[in-house]
Order: C-alpha cells, then structure tokens, then sequence
C-alpha cells in the first residue's frame, strides 16, 4: 500500500479547495488492496480520497458522507447554472440593444435577481419536535438510554 | 346498468377501501396491548420495523428470482442518507436520514424522474420533551409522526427516531439512488409506512363525504331511487 509521505501532508492540507477533499493512500493493484485489508480502507478517513489501479482503470473510494456531500453540491451547481445562464442572456440581448430601456431594465432585474442569493439555501436541521399532547397512558416506564435497548441490527455483523 | 348507476356502484366499491383509516386503528390497538418497556423491546426487535438494508441479493438467498424489469435498487421505506434532497427550496445537508416513499417499482432505475421523502428527526435523550414524545410516538398516535428505532450513525444519546409526515423532501430519482443506504424497512415497518403514507394524504371526515355526495350531480338521481 502507498501511503502519503509525511513531509507531504501539509501541503497536501492546503489543496483541499472548496470541494475539501485531499488525496488519501493510494494501491497500484487489486492484490496489494486485498492484502491491505480493512486497515488499508481504514486509512481513508473523512475528507480523504484513496485511489485504487487495476490495470488501465483507475477507481477513487471515498467515505460515504463525503460522496454524499459531493453529489449534494453538484446537485446544486444546476441551480447556480440557470442564474448564470438568465444574467448572460440578459447582458446579451442588452449589447445588441444598449439604448432599450426595457433591456437594461431586463438586465438589471437579472444582475439584483443573482446578487440576492449569493449562496443557495440550504439547512442541516430541523426544529425540534414539540409533543402533540394527545392523550397516551403516561410517559413513564420508557427506557431513554440507547444502550439499554434492543437494536433491530444485532446480530448483524454487516 | 345505467352510466349513473354503474358510476354510483364504483363509488361504493371504492368508499370502503380508498379512504380506509382501519389500518392505523389496528397498529394502535396493537401498541395498546403491550406493556410500555414491551413496546419498545417489540418495535425495536430486529426486522420487526427495521432491518439492514435488503439487496438483490437476499432475495436470491430467499428463492425469489430477481427478473432484469424487477432489478431493484433500493425499496420503499428504505432508510437513506443524502444531501441531493430539498425542502421548500432549501437543500437539506448535515448528513440527515430520510425514508423513501414512493413505491419500489417508481424508484427502478430509467422510470420516474423524482421521488418523494420523508424525513427522520432523531429524538434525544437530553431533550426536555424526550419522554413524552417517546410515548406519543410509542402509542403510534399521531398521523404526523412513525416511530422508528435508533439507527446506525443516530447521535449516540438517541433512543429512537420520529419519522416526520409534516413536510416531503424531493429528490431527483437519479441521486436518490446514489444515496447511501442505512437500512430497510422490515415486514410490519413496510405496512405501517404504507398505513401512515394513506392515512397522511387520504383522511377523510363525514362531513367532506356528505358535502361531496351531495354536489355530485350523478349521485342525486341514485339517491333518490334508494330511498
């Protein structure tokens, strides 16, 4: 398995860039990944990128939250595009036509319109739940502490 | 038959099924029978609402021949992770858990181009409220709310979730089946979902009954031959 030379990492650290994610270990083989076993995929941690070389191919194995992350953004990049695209046509249609007041104002409307939502909206949580305050009998006699409590995944081992 | 007639026999064919509440009224009667503790030890019994993720698969190791058309991906109910879903215009991030629920077959791949969710709310131990909405949830309640069990990845302090009907999240089909998969629904989960999903979009009260029976023109003449 090949790992980052530490003298790199730093440098590594600062190449994150918006989509924060820094190359990770790296296997020139099937085989050499198979003999890394679970420890070699341990060293893809959050935020890294392993690589993996099978003969012409050349495969990238992220975590899970990671490429849920990035699949997120590029969902939102086609919101972003359609902006872009209103604002150009508008500038577009007002260099062949300068002297339309309607034009410009077009323009205008498309530039404010885009400069209102500099960043797309998103949210990481919802309010939290307030009780309906219907009747039941009783809140008490309920255990609260998850590891007291039966898991519909035991025995499963994955 | 007449078409009136006939239309009139459709209608009560259907009124006893497309509305039917009954479902959810069995699910409480069924929480209602246990002890609290022996609610939470049933529900959260493995495979009863939840189980790990089913895949093509386990079908095979079960007898049941997976045909190219029925080549699924992920099921209905099917427990996910996604940051490609939006609600009311915002994209929801932060790693959130949501519930499938479109029909399996509307989810294949190359058939629908969106998708519907629901979105999980893990309800915490330190909140002020836990106990209470543990109960409310227990007792299945609400028409708003499902109980589900905690989940692999759920804050550590997390005794269950509350899956949230007040509200849907879209996705688009094609990243709703990249999104990471927690879990399935299992047997008695998949039916409770189906009952919660009915009983959100299609309750009835008699006063809508009798307000549309009365301005459906075709009925009144049907009406008025029965007596």
């Amino acid at each position: 398995m090949e790992m980052q030379p530490s003298s790199l990492m730093s440098l590594n650290d600062q190449l994150c860039g918006p989509v924060g994610l820094r190359p990770g270990p790296s296997w020139p083989s099937f085989d050499k990944f198979r003999l890394a076993g679970p420890a070699g995929l341990e060293q893809i941690t959050p935020g890294t990128v392993g690589t993996l070389q099978i003969k012409s191919n050349s495969y990238v194995i992220l975590r899970s939250a990671d490429y849920q992350r990035l699949v997120g953004l590029a969902a939102d990049v086609e919101r972003v595009a359609n902006g872009f695209t209103l604002v150009r046509q508008a500038a577009l249609a007002f260099a062949s036509h300068p002297d339309d007041p309607d034009v410009k104002g077009t323009l205008l409307q498309a530039v404010t319109y885009s400069g209102q939502s500099p960043a797309l909206p998103t949210r990481d949580q919802h309010p939290p739940l307030e009780p309906e305050g219907f009747e039941t009998d009783g809140d008490d006699g309920y255990e609260l502490d998850p590891l007291r409590l039966r898991s519909p995944m035991e025995g499963w081992d994955g | 038959m007449s078409s009136a007639a006939s239309l009139a026999r459709l209608e009560e064919d259907l009124s006893a099924l497309s509305h039917d509440e009954s479902p959810l009224k069995v699910v409480q009667d069924f929480a209602k029978s246990l002890g609290k503790r022996e609610r939470q030890d049933v529900f959260n019994g493995p495979g009863v609402l939840v189980r790990p993720a089913i895949r093509p698969e386990d079908a095979s190791g079960v007898g049941l021949e997976v045909a190219q058309r029925d080549a699924f991906v992920l099921l209905q109910g099917d427990l996910i992770v996604t940051e490609a879903a939006y609600f009311l215009g915002e994209r929801l991030t932060g790693t959130q858990k949501f519930a499938v629920a479109n029909s399996t077959c509307d989810v294949m791949p190359n058939r629908r181009e969106n998708a519907v969710l629901f979105h999980l709310q893990p309800i915490r131990a330190s909140e002020p409220n836990a106990k209470q909405l543990l109960g409310e949830l227990l007792a299945f309640g609400s028409t708003r709310r499902m109980y589900l069990p905690a989940l692999p990845g759920d804050p550590s302090d997390s005794p269950c979730n509350a899956l949230n009907f007040d509200g849907v999240a879209q996705i688009q089909t094609c990243n709703l089946l990249t999104a990471t998969r927690v879990a399935s629904l299992g047997l008695v989960g998949w039916r409770i979902l189906a009952s919660m999903i009915r009983t959100n979009l299609c309750r009835i009260t008699d006063f809508e009954i009798e307000l549309r029976n009365r301005l459906w023109p075709g009925q009144r003449g049907v009406l008025a031959s029965r007596g």
